[in-house]
């Protein structure tokens, strides 16, 4: 698995780390500010599109993924590759988005002891949140949720039912109150109701029908009465018109003589001659004629003669308005013959039908068979009985008001029973849906209740024994997750600690507990989804681990990592570094890288063995120029070498380092010196391909022999360079190069490779097949 | 995740042994929560009380 980073973060220069997964776990040892945190965000980054640790800080506001982006190069220059097995994906930045290329068959699960802190100490529902991809089935979690919503929904439902009925009830109550004969019903609402819906729908119908056939014609009659009565004086006047106007013509034609229309006409012809014409002799008889005189006459004789004519004309419409008068009275009496048959007619069929008591009609209304019998006297007698009607048409509209009433009050009541009935139906579906919705949800629920504590359980039961083997005899006897049983969504953290029941983790363990207890939780909970495709990556998960149980935990990380495609664990421990860089825990199945100091200019980068640095050392020493090349570079072999000696034999070295958190030669010197007999007894065997001994080099010489000259590495190599000029800077260089390299020639196999493998139990040898040098002893003297 | 293959076994048992849903009923709605589908609770829930009331099974069961 190689990872590959460009300008991302902190790396400036190309940086690319390789992880054999060959081993189960790989230990990435780096100083704060080393790059441990840029690589699993790189990771992150890669694998899921994410700024990694930069996501759950608050950057002000600015866009987290630009700040990934190295201070010294651009947004395009950023890139990230993972491969695994022959397969790569890479990410960019392509403005504020990931551009992804390339698919990988694993996924990635990270933690920090930030995240580990939290799964412990967060809130049960928080808690939940972080694990519920582990233990839910988000099919019952759905359904359950969508059938609570529907059994909310139905209890709703149910209220606006039995309000409805109630409503109902009331207008029943109300109708019963209001129009029940309460002498009769008392308190019987049912029977009243019961007799009001007796009658049937069709005899209700008919019987309204009748008495408002009966209330029509009444009010027909009384309609038509007044223009019918109106109508015989209006004849009488009429009459008497006509015969006042014959009464003048006649008298008017007595008064004129001869032939009246030839006069008449003689008369006009002579008027317009004359009105032409002034001569004074007649035009006929040549009598002499006064023409004035002549012309007075005919205009009196015509006056005369016109006066008759417009009495013609009175008369003639005198005797029109009478037969007008005459045609409209007769309409008007067969329209009132019409109405009394009918009204004959509906009333007899009213008393035929024996539904009420009702009054006679009149026998000027009852005796009448034509409408020409409808003379002015027997308006009179029909005039005369009129009051006698009142009360018939009384009883018609009280019956037909309290038909009217019934009628409504069936309406009313059949849709308020109609109402309860339907309303109640419908409160019998619901609540069948409800109880049995709730049922099934109950059996949704403990389903998904029991499927979670199961997966808890077992979750639980690994994590505690993950636990106990880190915290092996330390009373406590179970620490349990669980899901709250009435709180959704709520995963408590339970145990027995110290003999005490129901005690919270939280509460009674220490930080370091709480980490491991953690670590073991998320461990197990990855566990359950496909470890074989994960990478985990635990950055500076467990600092706060003490050295009594790092071995512990490191062999238990170690068994675990063998679950998973890989683990990666980085820290900055140096006791870890330590066990692992010189395999004092194990060095089964485990790789060990270590980042170096970072810089600005150089970016992340690997630290060196000291066989990287050999060859340059001889060089330096062959070209015999550079003193301060040469105690340099014997300077970085023997922090090496020194490391590794101080390291396997466990030396005591000062808890602070100083500033820059790195021990310095005097540091390893003293630690090497301070144990009593472990220098006389370092003896390394250089062997030969047959695994024979060739010789055996007691080592302590060549140290002391370093030893004497460290002064020189500081005066020349690095800090101190005041003493500079004050002595033979190259030979005293080149001394403590010759001193380091005979150390390092007796020590170190052909490619100049530290012993750093313990497998044959006795010695501390060279990696790889052929082992060909053994260094002696394996453990520190007593 | 999907309904795990206990789950169903048991959902199935539990609805028939409480006489919650019809055989055919029951199985259907196991197989909408196998299949991730919606279940449409009115229309089960309504069809299970018609198929109580009237006596029978609508669904063939």
């Amino acid at each position: 698995m190689k990872l590959e980073l460009e300008a991302f973060r902190g790396v400036s220069r190309s940086f690319s780390i390789k992880f054999d997964t060959k081993q189960n776990l790989t230990v990435l040892y780096g100083e704060n500010g080393s790059g441990k945190t840029t690589i699993s965000d790189a990771f992150e980054f890669v694998i899921d599109g994410t700024a990694g640790s930069l996501e759950e800080k608050s950057l002000d506001g600015k866009a987290k993924l630009g700040q990934l982006v190295n201070a010294r190069r651009t947004k395009a220059d950023l890139s990230v590759s993972l491969t695994v097995r022959n397969k790569s994906r890479s990410a960019t930045l392509s403005g504020a988005k990931v551009q992804h290329a390339g698919e990988l068959d694993y996924q990635l699960k990270v933690l920090s002891r930030k995240n580990i802190t939290r799964l412990v100490e967060e809130k049960p529902a928080e808690r939940f949140r972080r694990i519920q991809d582990f233990v839910s089935i988000p099919v019952l979690d759905r359904e359950e949720a969508a059938l609570n919503e529907l059994v909310l929904s139905e209890k709703r439902n149910l209220e606006a039912q039995s309000k409805l009925i109630t409503q109902a009830r009331d207008i029943l109550a109300d109708l019963f109150s209001e129009h029940a004969d309460k002498a009769k019903y008392g308190d019987h609402q049912g029977q009243w109701q019961k007799d009001i819906l007796s009658d049937s729908a069709e005899t209700i119908a008919e019987n309204f029908r009748i008495l408002q056939d009966l209330n029509q014609e009444i009010t027909r009659l009384r309609d038509d009465f007044k223009p019918l009565a109106e109508s015989y004086p209006a004849i009488k006047k009429a009459r008497g018109a006509v015969d006042r106007e014959v009464a003048s013509l006649t008298k008017l034609i007595a008064d004129s003589s001869g032939n009246l229309a030839k006069a008449f006409e003689t008369l006009q012809q002579a008027q317009g001659f004359l009105k032409v014409s002034d001569a004074d002799t007649c035009p006929v008889c040549d009598t002499e004629i006064g023409h004035d005189s002549l012309v007075q006459k005919v205009d009196q004789k015509l006056e005369t003669l016109k006066a008759v004519t417009d009495q013609s004309q009175k008369t003639k419409s005198a005797q029109e308005a009478l037969q007008n008068a005459l045609t409209a009275q007769k309409t008007l009496q067969e329209s009132f013959f019409a109405i009394i048959s009918r009204l004959n007619t509906v009333h007899q069929a009213a008393v035929d039908s024996k539904q009420w008591t009702l009054p006679a009609l009149v026998p000027s209304i009852v005796s009448i068979a034509s409408a020409d019998e409808l003379s002015e006297e027997w308006f009179n007698e029909l005039k005369a009985e009129a009051p006698q009607l009142k009360p018939l048409s009384e009883t018609v509209e009280k019956e037909h008001a309290a038909i009217q009433i019934r009628k409504n009050l069936q309406t009313e009541i059949r849709q308020a029973i109609k109402r309860i009935k339907d309303a109640t139906d419908d409160a019998k579906r619901i609540e069948f849906i409800i109880k049995r919705g709730e049922s099934i949800k109950s059996v949704l629920h403990d389903e998904r209740i029991r499927h979670a504590n199961e997966t808890l359980e077992a979750i639980s039961g690994d994590f505690a024994k993950l636990y106990s083997t880190i915290h092996e005899g330390e009373k406590i006897e179970s620490i349990k997750l669980y899901l709250h049983p009435t709180k959704k969504a709520s995963a408590q953290f339970d145990g027995s600690l110290f003999g005490k029941e129901d005690a919270s983790p939280v509460a009674y363990l220490s930080e370091s507990h709480l980490d491991t207890l953690g670590l073991c939780l998320f461990l197990a909970l990855e566990k359950r989804e496909h470890p074989e495709k994960t990478i985990l990556f635990l950055d500076d998960a467990i600092a706060s681990v003490d050295e009594a149980h790092m071995e512990r935990l490191y062999q238990l990380l170690l068994d675990e990592a063998s679950h998973f495609h890989h683990v990666i664990i980085s820290s900055h421990y140096q006791p870890l570094r330590f066990k692992f860089r010189w395999g004092i825990l194990t060095q089964k199945k485990v790789e060990f890288l270590e980042l170096g100091r970072w810089t600005l200019d150089r970016g992340l980068a690997l630290q060196k063995g000291p066989n990287s640095e050999v060859k340059f050392l001889r060089h330096y020493l062959e070209q015999g120029e550079h003193a301060s090349a040469i105690a340099n570079t014997a300077g970085l072999i023997l922090e090496h070498i020194f490391d590794f000696l101080t390291g396997i034999y466990q030396c005591r070295l000062p808890r602070n380092p100083g500033a820059e958190q790195r021990w310095t030669l005097d540091h390893y010197k003293g630690g090497l010196k301070g144990e009593k007999h472990l220098l006389s007894s370092l003896r390394c065997e250089h062997l030969n391909e047959e695994g024979n001994m060739i010789k055996s080099v007691d080592l302590e010489p060549l140290v002391e022999a370093v030893f004497t000259r460290l002064q020189v590495r500081n005066a020349i190599g690095c800090h101190f360079k005041d003493l500079a000029g004050y002595f033979d800077e190259i030979g005293e260089a080149s001394a403590l190069g010759n001193a380091t390299l005979a150390l390092v020639e007796a020590l170190c196999d052909e490619n100049d490779t530290l012993p750093d493998r313990r497998k044959d139990g006795c010695s501390w040898h060279n990696r790889g097949e052929t082992v060909t040098r053994r260094l002696y002893p394996l453990l520190k003297p007593e | 995740m999907k309904l795990p293959e206990p789950s169903a076994k048991n959902i199935l048992s539990a609805l028939a042994s409480k006489s919650l849903l019809a055989e055919s009923a029951a199985k259907e709605l196991v197989e909408s929560l196998e299949n991730q589908k919606d279940v449409n609770w009115n229309l089960v829930l309504t069809k299970q009380f018609e198929s109580e009331q009237g006596g029978h099974d609508e669904t063939g069961a």
